[in-house]
């Protein structure tokens, strides 16, 4: 497996926002990519987690835990690891390019090591169905963000697993949109293992016609003094069908820590269906818990301030869906990245200008 | 002629609210529509503005001499017609200035107009904004968000001099507001008074009527107007009530209570 370095990529995908962007193409055959080695190294997968160095960096951080591809082996995938103090100053964009095959079966790694900062964000619009793995691992003092863009044929399944692990004063963070697939399900899990951690779990979740898209999250405080945030939103309309399941494991001594939860969901339609359930295992007992869940549609009263201004229904609508995810999308740092999330949402449910 | 309604009868949900409603209102007038609680003054605006939730079962709603009972409300509001809301919607989510842009070229592409571009849209905004005495700060925020009782109302007449309608109607302008506040939005009504333009008053008390000087003073009861006049009537009714007209009997004499 070829690992290459390339600058001329074509950066006419995802109408032109890989331009001038870091960038990982993982192929059947070959990975290429624009990092420089003080920036980050880019490894095959395979290759990876044979080398002693990698397999260290791994166990430090890795705390045993079963997810739903426990038992699967994946064969594609890449490796990238932050070197120390490694500051991205733009997301590194992880892409795998559709091969003939009808399933397709990848794995992303990314370390960070002690006081490194990156972005990575994985694009999914893929003709198959796709299982995606990823794992970020954070050492102490780093920063890892990985944002996810689901938005696959709709004929199509996916299934995701994140597995996120912070350590000693480290950030994860996870952010989820998913519009694509016929059936698409996630499962994102983050270990605060380190004192002074904290992890971010936030996600948008879009359904149409008769799409199922289901969030299955857990964020285990495994030691005191850990903060964790999340919140979640859905849209749904036509006959679509979401969930949203939101568990958070505090355990025995995990004392002091924060956790809050959020999850908002708006129904466009009569028809379509939303079930969410928090589900807090508290074992510890000074903690600050707080999770909140609601479901709504689109208020008339704001919908006829709108257009009372004269703004045209549809476009109303928009703005309305805008201020609803504006919460979660505006986090990703990178604004030509939200400005396309943004409209992605909109296409999706019809409603762009 | 702006605004001629002619036999309006409204329902929402089945229950009839306006009952045989005639209005004509020419260009350059000022008119006030006084009326006890529940007697349809809200209704009113919201049918004028093209609300869905009210059911317009007879009449007609003439503006400029076209029929709008079948616009949608944005088409009202590019043809001209503005409402003044009581109670300003908050929008978390959606920026005052993008919301204001939006709705302003709205107007202008539906009138054939050019669409303004940031740059010349917040030099028009901020000059109106100053105008109000509404902080510049405020346009950056959310529509309504966190907005005292006094900014919501400014921010209502900062989009009728952005909007510059042909009919504006000003929904409970003072409702909420303490007297300060109420003699900077009356004052920012009073500049946009014009030749060109008519309004609807739409109040509970007279106290608005003193620094707003109507033209005409109408009486709504129970989805009717019921009594016509000068300003001289609104007058009346603060001695008065509105026991004599709406019952006939002879009310008490009832000073408003704030």
């Amino acid at each position: 497996m070829k690992i290459l370095h390339k600058t001329d990529f074509p950066y006419t995908a995802f109408g032109g926002l890989l331009k001038d962007q870091h960038s990982v193409w993982i192929y059947q055959d070959r990975i290429e990519h624009n990092l420089s080695d003080k920036d980050a190294y880019v490894w095959n997968l395979e290759d990876a987690i044979q080398d002693p160095t990698i397999q260290k960096l791994i166990e430090r951080t890795q705390v045993s835990s079963t997810h739903p591809f426990s038992t699967e082996t994946f064969t594609v995938g890449v490796c990238i690891v932050l070197p120390e103090k490694s500051v991205l100053s733009k997301p590194v964009y992880v892409v795998y390019p559709d091969s003939d095959s009808t399933e397709k079966k990848v794995q992303t790694l990314i370390l960070g090591s002690q006081f490194s900062k990156g972005t990575f964000v994985e694009i999914f619009e893929s003709s198959s169905n796709t299982k995606a793995l990823v794992q970020v691992e954070a050492h102490e003092s780093s920063k890892i963000t990985h944002v996810k863009m689901q938005m696959q044929n709709e004929t199509t399944t996916h299934e995701g697993v994140t597995m996120l692990c912070a350590q000693r004063k480290a950030v994860v963070e996870s952010i989820s949109i998913s519009l694509g697939g016929e059936k698409s399900q996630n499962f994102i899990q983050a270990n605060l293992a380190g004192e002074y951690s904290s992890s971010i779990m936030d996600g948008i979740f879009v359904g149409r016609e008769k799409q199922k898209t289901s969030h299955d999250t857990k964020i285990c405080h495994l030691v005191g003094h850990t903060e964790s945030f999340e919140n979640y939103k859905g849209i749904l309309t036509d006959q679509s069908h979401g969930v949203f399941r939101g568990r958070i494991f505090v355990g025995k001594n995990a004392q002091k820590i924060q956790a809050k939860q959020m999850n908002r969901n708006l129904l466009l339609s009569e028809e379509a269906q939303i079930d969410t359930s928090p589900e807090l295992e508290i074992l510890a007992d000074d903690v600050k818990c707080a999770h909140g869940a609601t479901i709504g549609k689109l208020d008339p009263q704001q919908l006829f301030y709108l257009q009372s201004r004269g703004i045209p229904q549809k476009q109303a609508y928009s703005m309305m869906i805008h201020a609803f995810v504006s919460e979660v999308v505006d986090k990703v740092a990178d604004e030509n990245f939200a400005n396309w999330c943004f409209l992605k949402i909109e296409e999706h449910l019809h409603v762009s200008r | 002629m702006i605004l001629e309604i002619k036999d309006l009868h409204a329902s929402v949900e089945g229950q009839k609210i306006l009952k045989g409603i005639n209005l004509n209102v020419k260009k350059g007038e000022v008119h006030a529509i006084m009326g006890p609680n529940g007697s349809g003054k809200s209704t009113l605006s919201n049918v004028i503005a093209g609300r869905d939730v009210f059911e317009i079962d007879q009449g007609q709603i003439l503006f400029q001499g076209k029929d709008v009972s079948d616009y949608s409300v944005e088409e009202r509001a590019c043809e001209g017609i503005f409402l003044s809301f009581q109670y300003p919607v908050e929008i978390p989510g959606v920026k005052n200035t993008v919301f204001l842009r939006a709705a302003l070229n709205a107007q202008r592409k539906y009138r054939g107009e050019s669409e303004l571009d940031t740059a010349e849209f917040l030099r028009l905004i901020k000059e109106k904004a100053s105008e109000l005495q509404l902080k510049p700060e405020l346009l950056q925020r959310s529509i309504n968000d966190g907005f005292s009782g006094g900014e919501k109302k400014r921010n209502e007449i900062l989009q009728m001099s952005l909007f510059n309608p042909t009919l504006a109607i000003l929904d409970e302008t003072d409702s909420g507001l303490d007297i300060d506040a109420l003699k900077t939005v009356a004052e920012g009504v009073n500049r946009l008074r014009s030749s060109e333009r008519a309004m609807i008053v739409i109040t509970h008390y007279q106290r608005l009527l003193d620094y707003i000087k109507p033209d005409v003073v109408h009486v709504l009861s129970d989805g009717k107007i019921v009594k016509t006049g000068d300003r001289s009537l609104a007058l009346e009714l603060e001695k008065r009530g509105y026991g004599w007209i709406t019952d006939g009997t002879e009310g008490k004499i009832q000073l408003p209570s704030m």
